[in-house]
């Protein structure tokens, strides 16, 4: 058991050496782009599972919040020339109560009931900001260009900054996980998760602890639509609030592995390259292999591997565990 | 002796569409007492622990605990009081381990982690169960299971305990165990109400017993006086029995 955590902690100290280390090496901007994206969806990923992995409700509707938290940060810079980081909390602060309050009626709907209005509200709110005339309808917002540099939540010359930016959120979203999973909060989900009747009849208010939980997602979904929106520079409801990206998310969490801290982060790690490279050599050929290349890879793991990548690392550990217990054995013969 | 607590229930009545399921059952249990509920299947008894758990609404009548109308409250503020209670079949949390389920019972009366998990494995030993504190609960066999459902109960501290075929599927010497520690609860002042069919093992240890048939309540008494009631004999126990105790 003990070689085991340990071989986890020295690779896991290595990938976060690399996480940090290798992107200064890299000077071509769509590679950079690409490490953007992918602590984005990792951040992205790990708000999901909190809902969808721990508490065990699929939400595919997450483009509802990082949209509402990319409107408030640039409605509030646009308007009224709100610094992007005093944005950024505030999105964080009303894409969380914006999460709690659509979960009133949404966490009363069990399984697929839930994934559906999930699916609603994500088009639902698309079509209320293509129609809001205030924050630029279909047009959308224009964020004004600043002095590059921290302060601003702005950079022009290179995109590695918004890659560390991203790497901090994901680093703290960890350790908050990691707190959540050895705390009340981080049982009481998994026990909704496993059995909502049993979490009753041990005095869990299941109501209460959904709300939390799709609190705590939906406002770390809207700190990342903050994110996005300063390293576009725009923000239109098309983009912000596209399906593609709830589905996307729900996608890498579930392809990770869900309910465990890792599984979103090699998820989006592995996933993203693929779409975002497929697209880039053969998206303009117009036959739309980069689909079908990407399709079918998660075609593959889906069938081999249900529990998603975390499984394959899980069979790996349990290998490496049984064939330590049979090294002792042996000695002790 | 925790401080003493009180369960009454007067004139419950349970309707599912046509079929009266429980029909105006009053019962108390109190302190320091156990109380056993017979009847044949489909007599009302997991019907009657739904209704005063909260996991089912009643359509007439009121649950009160200790002078507190606690009539269709929600379960989980209802386990918040002091009435816990396992089901009748078995549900644990399968995907997680024997210790992390009773830790979830722990966390309502200790928040922080260390004291839930001290708390979670004084119910494991209690119960016997504590050399699977790691195992998966989905990999248990019934009667662990059923072992672990009374351990997360006791983690939630209930003054009320409410035990729904616990000993369902036990051999006689688990049996004999579990009669033990369910007197030893008793002892230390939880009032317990046991549904239970294995009679061998729940005669001795009761100390009333209630009888359900058809959602009516038809007799109430000594465990003694009980087994020796005409009706109680032709409706639930048979012919077998009746010969049984005549003999």
């Amino acid at each position: 058991m003990k070689d085991v955590d340990r071989t986890t902690k020295i690779l896991l100290a290595c990938g976060v050496l690399a996480a940090t280390i290798i992107p200064l090496f890299i000077k071509a901007r769509f590679l950079q782009h690409i490490l953007v994206m992918v602590v984005l969806y990792a951040v992205l990923g790990e708000a999901w599972n909190i809902i969808g992995g721990y508490v065990g409700l699929v939400s595919i509707g997450q483009a509802a919040f990082f949209g509402v938290g990319s409107y408030v940060s640039s409605y509030l810079f646009v308007e009224y020339g709100v610094n992007p980081w005093i944005g950024f909390i505030a999105a964080g602060l009303i894409t969380a109560l914006f999460g709690f309050l659509v979960g009133l009626p949404v966490t009363r709907l069990r399984g697929r009931y839930f994934a559906i209005a999930t699916i609603a509200l994500g088009q639902v709110m698309k079509v209320l900001f293509e129609n809001w005339e205030r924050v630029g309808a279909a047009t959308g917002l224009m964020l004004p260009l600043g002095k590059e540099g921290l302060v601003n939540f702005q950079f022009h010359t290179s995109k590695l900054q918004y890659y560390y930016i991203g790497l901090v959120m994901l680093g703290i979203i960890i350790l908050f996980m990691r707190h959540m999973e050895k705390s009340r909060l981080g049982y009481y989900f998994k026990a909704i998760r496993e059995n909502e009747d049993v979490a009753s009849a041990m005095g869990i208010n299941r109501t209460a602890y959904k709300l939390i939980a799709i609190a705590i997602s939906a406002g770390i979904t809207g700190m990342c639509g903050t994110f996005l929106a300063q390293y576009s520079l725009y923000v239109e409801p098309e983009y912000m609030f596209n399906h593609n990206i709830s589905v996307t998310i729900a996608l890498i969490a579930v392809f990770g592995g869900t309910g465990n801290i890792l599984g979103p982060i090699l998820g989006s790690a592995i996933l993203l390259p693929i779409s975002e490279l497929t697209r880039a050599w053969m998206g303009s050929t117009g036959t739309g292999i980069d689909m079908m290349i990407y399709g079918a890879f998660i075609v593959l793991i889906c069938v081999y591997q249900p529990e998603g990548l975390m499984g394959v690392v899980r069979n790996i550990q349990a290998r490496t565990k049984a064939q330590v217990q049979q090294a002792r054995r042996g000695a002790n013969v | 002796m925790s401080s003493h607590a009180k369960l009454v229930a007067t004139g419950v009545t349970k309707r599912f569409g046509g079929l009266t399921a429980l029909n105006e059952v009053s019962f108390t249990v109190g302190s320091g007492e156990i109380l056993a509920l017979i009847g044949p299947n489909g007599a009302g008894k997991t019907t009657l622990f739904n209704c005063l758990t909260g996991f089912l609404k009643v359509d007439g009548g009121t649950v009160e605990y200790n002078g507190l109308n606690i009539t269709n409250w929600a379960p989980n503020r209802i386990c918040g009081l002091g009435v816990s209670r396992t089901f009748q079949v078995v549900q644990v949390l399968q995907g997680m381990t024997v210790l992390e389920n009773v830790m979830v019972g722990a966390y309502l009366r200790h928040p922080r982690t260390a004291p839930a998990r001290e708390s979670a494995i004084a119910a494991l030993e209690r119960v016997g169960m504590l050399d699977r504190a790691d195992a998966l609960a989905v990999n248990l066999t019934l009667p662990e299971k059923k072992r672990l459902e009374v351990a997360m109960s006791l983690a939630t501290e209930p003054k009320v305990l409410m035990l729904d075929e616990s000993m369902a599927g036990l051999t006689p010497t688990e049996a004999a165990e579990a009669s033990q520690m369910i007197r030893s609860l008793r002892d230390e002042g939880l009032a317990l109400i046991v549904v239970e069919h294995v009679m061998e093992a729940i005669m001795p240890i009761a100390d009333r017993v209630i009888v359900l048939d058809s959602g009516t309540k038809i007799a109430e008494g000594s465990p003694a006086e009980v087994v020796s009631n005409p009706r109680v004999i032709s409706a639930y126990l048979g012919d077998k029995y009746a010969k049984h105790v005549i003999n």
